[in-house]
């Protein structure tokens, strides 16, 4: 289980990526992030949403209201041309930071 | 589920109840009540899924500070405007503003008869009492002076720069500066007109009147 330490500069990355293709909301986000990492990462609730708030704050995302199979009114986030454009910087870092900690990184460790 | 709403409802206990914090809960348990009924479909007991999902819950701490939960709009300082003060201040600008223009009016407009009355009155008796429409005058102006500084008072602060102004309404203010900002332009243009007419009507007059003389 990865430890949110270190996850929490990318938290917003991810929700990103999953809005690049479609809209979604809270608990299908969360679904998705499971799979997707194979139980590696199970995001909080409360990160999640901390990291919803943010994204809205910033204007990344849009939030507004839909209804999911269940008839339950659910807020669904749609990300926003500002939030493309800062998934693209983030993937560039992780890309740089990646590189950066690979140098001091040894498979064989003594 | 009962155990969910519960959990939930211990959370948020020491919050505030306002449509943010509703509607968060409201959220937080369409979702946990998600994720309970697919582990459920796994084969989870009830007692498992809800431990599950109670783990999966997180740390409320996190929440209030991101989205600033306890109701503080912003740290509430001393010297935050109101709106109503603010529409007090303006309404005080636009006051004082009158006033001073009024005041400022009335000595140039005593100037300008002693200028007149000592052009008739010289060399006649009332010569010396060239000065008095100017000191008549200059009474209420003086007035008006003293009267609108003791208006200042209530407004000490802002007009020092000492105050805090919510984002709400610094939008809401700046919307309207913008909708002022042509009618400026207006009465500035004007007075510079004014400005540059007073001279050549006094210069014409002059010339029309030397003509009689």
């Amino acid at each position: 289980m990865i430890s949110s330490d270190v996850i929490r500069g990318y938290n917003d990355t991810i929700i990103l990526f999953l809005l690049l293709e479609k809209d979604s909301y809270g608990y299908e986000i969360s679904r998705s992030i499971r799979q997707i990492t194979d139980e590696a990462y199970i995001i909080k609730e409360t990160t999640l949403y901390s990291a919803f708030n943010r994204l809205e704050k910033n204007q990344y995302v849009r939030a507004y209201s839909g209804s999911e199979t269940k008839g339950k009114p659910r807020t669904y986030y749609q990300i926003t041309p500002a939030g493309r454009a800062y998934y693209s910087e983030k993937c560039e870092e992780w890309e740089l930071t990646k590189n950066v900690i690979n140098k001091f990184i040894r498979k064989d460790v003594p | 589920m009962e155990t969910i709403t519960q959990y939930l409802e211990t959370m948020f206990r020491t919050l505030p109840v306002n449509t943010e914090t509703i509607r968060l809960k409201e959220e937080l348990r369409a979702n946990m009540e998600d994720r309970f009924d697919e582990l459920k479909t796994q084969g989870k007991t009830e007692n498992e899924a809800v431990g599950t999902v109670i783990t999966e819950f997180g740390n409320i701490d996190e929440l209030v500070r991101e989205l600033n939960l306890t109701g503080e709009e912003q740290p509430i300082q001393d010297d935050t405007l109101s709106l109503e003060t603010i529409r007090g201040f303006i309404a005080y600008k636009n006051k004082t503003g009158k006033l001073v223009a009024l005041g400022v009016f009335m000595i140039l407009l005593g100037v300008a008869l002693l200028l007149t009355t000592s052009h008739y009155w010289d060399g006649t008796a009332l010569e010396d009492a060239c000065v008095l429409p100017l000191l008549v005058l200059l009474i209420p102006a003086v007035a008006l002076f003293i009267y609108s500084g003791t208006l200042e008072e209530p407004y000490k602060d802002i007009l020092k720069g000492k105050f805090t102004l919510p984002d709400g309404l610094r939008i809401l203010l700046t919307q309207e500066y913008q909708k002022c900002r042509s009618h400026e332009a207006k009465y500035v243009i004007s007075s510079i007109c004014l400005f540059v007419a007073s001279p050549i009507v006094l210069i014409s007059v002059s010339v029309l009147m030397g003509e009689y003389y």
